[in-house]
Formats: C-alpha cells, structure tokens, sequence
C-alpha cells in the first residue's frame, strides 16, 4: 500500500533549483515536485517611489532580460497616466524590442536550447553543451552568432542609451528619436540579420528534421501535455511580441480567451502549493484541478510554442511559411510538444528580424515627434509584452501624486510553472524507478524538460553556477532520500 | 594624426557582478564601488548586474580579470577565491544559468581570446534574493576586506607586469563544474 506523503512545509526552497522524487513502496515515482525560488518582497521595495522609476528599476530585476521588464513597465505606465504615445515612438519601441527578441532566441538556440537538438539528447554528457553544438554546425557559425548579437546589441545601445539597463522608454513615448543618418545602418543590420534566421532555420532542417531520432524525442509522449495556450496577437490574431491583446486556445486550439492586460484579473489566479515559493498561474474560470493537463484544467503554457498555437499566423511572409512547415511536420495546431520550442523559437526569430527591417525601412521611424506628455492624475496601470519566455505583465497602482502604492509583475516562468511542474513529473514517472535510476540519463531528461521552458528565476547576477544549480533528490516512501544528484 | 581617436582598452578588468536591488546579491558591487579609484589607469573597474553571455562582451580583449562576486556559504562564511585557468565541463541549460565557464568554453572554441587569468573572489552572504536596496549588516561589514583582499589580487598582477622575468603561476588544474579544484581560503570576515 503507497504511503502517503506530506510535505514538510521547511522543504520549501532556498536558494537555487531543486526537484524532489518520492517513490512508493513498488520503488515507482508517486510524486515528484520542482521548485524554483521566487524573488520575495517585490511589492515592498516598490512602494513609494515614482512610477516612472519602474522601467529602470524592473529591468535590473533580471540580468538576461532586461529590456522585456523595461518594456512591460514602460506600457504600464502609459497605461497609468493614460497617454498615448505619437505613431512613431510605438514604432520605435517595437523595433528595439524585436531585436531584443531576435537577439535572446539566437542565443538561445545557438548555445543553449541547441544541445538537445543539434547534439541529440542521448549524446555523451561532454557533448550536451556549446562545445557540442559548434562541434555540429562549425566555428565559422558560432562567430557569425557572437557577430550577429553585437550589431544587434549595439543599435539598441544607440537608441536606449546602452544595451541592458536601456533609458528608452518614457509614459508617452521614447527618449530620442532614430536619426536619419542612422537609418541606412539599420536597415542594413536587419537585412543580414533576415538572412541569419534563414540560415538558423535552414540548420535546424539539416540537423534535426532529417534526423528521425531527433523528430521522434520532439514528438514523444513524455514530453507532451495538452494544455491552454496563451499569447499576445494583433487585430487579426498575428504572432505580435510588443503589443496586441492576449489570447488564450484551448487544447483543441479553439479561442477560449481574448482580453486585454487590464482585464488579467478576471482571467488569470494563482494557486499556492506549501512546498514552493512559486505561485502557480491558471485560469480562473476553468479553476485549479490540480497538477494534470486536459481541457477541464486551468494550467496553460506561454513561450514559443504556446505563442504559435495560440495565434492563427505571423505577420511578416518569411516567418508566415517557417510557421506553416511547422505545424504541418508535427500534425497540425495545436502542437502539445514542448520540446517543439525550440523549433517555434526559430520561426520567432525569422519574424522579429523581417518586422525588424519593416520597421527600420519605414520612413515615419525617423519623424521627431517621439513623446506626447502625459497629462492625466495616474491611478492604476498595465502592461503586457511578450517576452523570449512568454507573457510578462506589470501591473502598478500609484497615489495622485505617481507614488506606487501597490505593483504586481506576472512572469514568464510564473504562467509556466504548473507546466514546468507537469513536465518533471510526467518525465520522472515515465523513467525512474528504484532499480533504475541512472545519474546521467536522469539528469539529461529532466533538463531537456527543464530547459525548453528556459525558465527565469531572476536571481541576479553569479559568476559561477553557470553549471546547473540543480539538485535532484529521490526519497522513499517514508520521505528518507536516498539519492541526491547535483551538478 | 591630429583629430584620430585611439581606443584603448585596459588590460586589467576589476568587474563586480550583482544585483543592487536584491539584497546582499549587491556585495560584488558594493565591493568594485569601493575600488573605483584605486588603481592606476591599466585596471578599469566597472560593475554589472548582466550576466550569461553579456559577460563575453566584457572579457573580450582583456588581459586579467577579478571577477567579484557574492556566495551563500555552507558553513563557516569567508572568502573565498576561485582559479579558473583550466577549462571544465559546461552544463548551462539555458541562458539563465549561464556562467564563466560556459563563457571560457566559447570564446575559446571561438577564438575569441579569453583573457589569461581569470580570478573570482567570493563574498559570503546571507539573502540574495530578497528585494531591499540595503545589504545585511554584516555582509556590509565585509565590503572593506573583500576590497582589500581584490585590491592585493589587482597590486600583484600590476607588480608582475611591470618589465621583470614573469612569476610562474601553479600549474592549469582543470575545473570541473562548480566545483573550484584550486582555491585560497581566507579565513575570517
């Protein structure tokens, strides 16, 4: 008879990653739980300042992606005084965004998400990393993407003052205006940058879809759950990164939602589990059912896939035909795999880089006009992006005065958690058993889980840990561990 | 030529990484702050709260560099020191967990130029991720000592530049993982 196991509330978290494997008395995994530290005391640090410190002080909340953070807050605060910014300045920020978005998922792909693809997850444990997939697609490749990151990372210095930490957006508008004699550089830069994410796209066909033990781990069961999807789209539900309202799909790939950032709260809670810091974001109406996926489930899932699924195409033609490859080699839309992330992360990047060289071509990007000075007495504002890792949202009250009086911030990771969550659980049952359990071939699954999601715990900045700060533990029916496996 | 800008970069970097709204993740900028006007104009000291990849773009062209970062200790807090001259196994799944090996592993299959030394000085700390713009008090006490100890770090390399035959440093061990295979341990706060 399977024990049943209470969590300890003094296991809950501190510090990095941990997943804990509780096995039953047949040695199979009843449970296992993942649980990722959230930053505490936001709210609290926040109150009493201006407002419009919020896009400086948000985007050092995370060190990879600053510029999304700065984003979401400076749409808040638009929201907050209720301004709306001149036709130019809207371009210019989806612009810098886009190539803040092309910049991350190459990065990603490249160096990170790639191991799991261009490498093969059952490659020797010294080939699952960036040495591995340079040994795959070549130096000259790898050069091209550190080259690439720079002429992107150098315009959004030109435009935000520098590349993270920007001083871009205002309430209103943007700090300056694009000069004209700088035009002709971005357009150029974009140009190439297309042409990469072709490139990037053509890599994926010849290293991973021709390679039917690649197709077959994207498409495995293990890995899939079929849950709501959530995105930002245009008016005609277009794939849109900086602005649009959100969308939600159902696992049949059916509208169930369209709202604006305002409106989350009537769509979107949070469920509390004792053994993390993590609150679990599902939809409000569908309740919480507990960790399972299905149609009767509020856990749904954001990110790159979830932006393909929940839209019904791109908006530029390059990007419109990489989507529709996609969905036509996994079976159609909705696609429930999550490893297929990286593979929508490629469609992304080919969008961001063509809406990019739309943007830097049009000729209203170089008008002067940048900001419309925000009049109104603020009250309450939000703002919604779509971030590499799916939707962020900020959300900020203030007094008469633009004083925070309260802030709420829903991240990427936060609407991913319950999923994340599912994964690990679904892989560690699928594989693990007491007889079994393999160091190498359990970590190398739980990863490949964990890392499609890319989740952000935003701890700041560490030198060091740059090799996984994950611990596993597997314990017994009575709780006892009896294996710890760190890396 | 009159009118020609020559760029120059030092060779000698002092980077304090963390986070200055997360409480003591400050430490390692709390620390390059202090040092800001110690060194004569070879050593260029900045600080960051970016990481992953980013660092690649400030390690590039680089002769030395002391990273100064902040720990959470097991046991007894203190010091510590890390040596990265040999390369070890990378494991970085996704862009938030990358770090400096990970970075080493790049550039050096890139041919990008990693820089000949690499030291990381560690600070002991208690709450990194809480949000408060203030350190925990005793790991604001530490600030001064962790200076010191990076400034000796920075004087011996300066000392070792000067036109004289070169120290010879230990011997390459490789660094496998997190887990640093040489280190000083500095006892004490």
């Amino acid at each position: 008879m399977a024990q049943k196991i209470t969590i300890d509330p003094v296991t809950r978290l501190e510090g990095h990653g941990r997943i804990e494997i509780f096995l039953d008395d047949a040695g199979k995994v009843s449970r296992a739980y993942f649980q990722v530290p959230e930053l505490r005391g936001f709210e609290q640090f926040v109150v009493g300042r201006p407002a419009e410190e919020m896009p400086q002080i948000t985007s050092r909340i995370c060190g990879v992606c600053p510029m999304a953070h700065h984003m979401a807050s400076t749409k808040a605060l638009d929201d907050l005084y209720h301004v709306e910014s001149p036709p130019v300045a809207k371009k210019l920020r989806e612009m810098v965004y886009n190539i803040f978005m092309l910049e991350d998922h190459a990065l990603h792909f490249y160096f990170l998400g790639g191991p799991d693809f261009i490498v093969g997850p059952r490659a020797p444990k010294g080939q699952r990393n960036i040495l591995g997939v340079l040994g795959k697609v070549g130096v000259e490749v790898g050069r091209r993407v550190i080259a690439t990151r720079k002429e992107l990372r150098d315009l959004v210095a030109l435009l935000g003052g520098k590349a993270i930490h920007p001083v871009l957006g205002l309430p209103g508008g943007v700090a300056k205006p694009l000069d004209k004699a700088d035009q002709a550089r971005f357009v150029e830069v974009a140009t190439r940058a297309v042409d990469f994410a072709l490139f990037t796209l053509a890599t994926f066909e010849e290293v991973v879809l021709k390679n039917q033990e690649y197709v077959d781990a994207i498409t495995s069961e293990m890995y899939t759950h079929r849950t709501y999807y959530m995105g930002m789209v245009d008016g005609k539900n277009q794939v849109n990164f900086y602005d649009g309202r959100l969308r939600v799909v159902d696992p049949a790939g059916k509208e169930w939602g369209n709202f604006t950032a305002r409106q989350y709260l009537d769509v979107i809670a949070e469920h509390v589990e004792p053994w993390s810091y993590m609150k679990f974001c599902y939809l409000k109406k569908l309740g919480w059912k507990g960790f399972v996926d299905g149609a009767d489930s509020g856990i749904y899932s954001v990110a790159p896939l979830a932006r393909l699924n929940a839209s019904e195409g791109m908006a530029t033609p390059r990007a419109q035909a990489a989507r529709e490859q996609l969905f036509a080699v996994l079976g159609g839309k909705p696609v429930h795999c999550t490893l297929a992330n990286h593979w929508a992360r490629i469609v992304e990047m080919i969008y961001a880089a063509e809406r990019f060289r739309e943007l830097a071509a049009d000729p209203e990007i170089v008008d002067p006009t940048v900001r419309t000075l925000p009049t109104a007495v603020p009250k309450m504002g939000v703002g919604v992006v779509e971030a590499p890792r799916g939707t962020l949202l900020h959300h900020y009250e203030t007094d008469a005065a633009g004083l925070i009086t309260r802030a709420n911030l829903i991240v990427a990771t936060q609407n991913n958690a319950a999923r994340i969550a599912l994964s690990v659980d679904k892989v560690a049952r699928a594989l693990l058993n007491a007889q079994n359990a393999s160091d190498e071939g359990l970590l190398n699954m739980v990863e490949m889980a964990f890392r499609a999601y890319d989740p952000c715990h935003g701890c700041g900045t560490h030198a060091l840990p740059g090799s996984m700060p994950l611990k596993l533990a597997i314990r017994d029916a009575l709780g006892n561990k009896l294996r710890e496996i760190s890396r | 030529m009159a009118g020609e800008t020559v760029s120059y970069m030092r060779p000698i970097l002092v980077l304090g990484l963390g986070n200055e709204m997360l409480k003591d993740d400050a430490a390692g900028v709390r620390v390059a702050e202090k040092l800001q006007q110690a060194f004569p104009i070879e050593v260029e000291v900045r600080w960051t709260s970016e990481f992953g990849l980013a660092l690649l773009d400030e390690l590039i062209g680089r002769d030395r560099v002391l990273l100064i970062d902040s720990y959470i200790p097991q046991g007894v807090p203190e010091f510590r020191e890390y040596n990265l001259d040999a390369v070890g196994q990378v494991n970085a799944p996704c862009p938030h967990f990358i770090g400096i090996g990970e970075i080493r592993e790049t550039m050096r299959a890139l041919e990008l130029g990693f820089p000949r030394e690499v030291r990381i000085l560690a600070i002991p700390v208690d709450d990194p991720t809480s949000f408060s713009s203030e350190m925990s008090p005793r790991v604001a006490a530490r600030v001064p000592g962790a200076a010191d100890r990076a400034s000796r770090i920075v004087r011996t390399w300066l000392a070792e530049s000067k036109p004289q035959e070169p120290k010879e440093h230990a011997p390459a061990e490789r660094w496998a993982g997190a887990q640093p295979l040489q280190q000083e341990v500095i006892h004490g706060n």
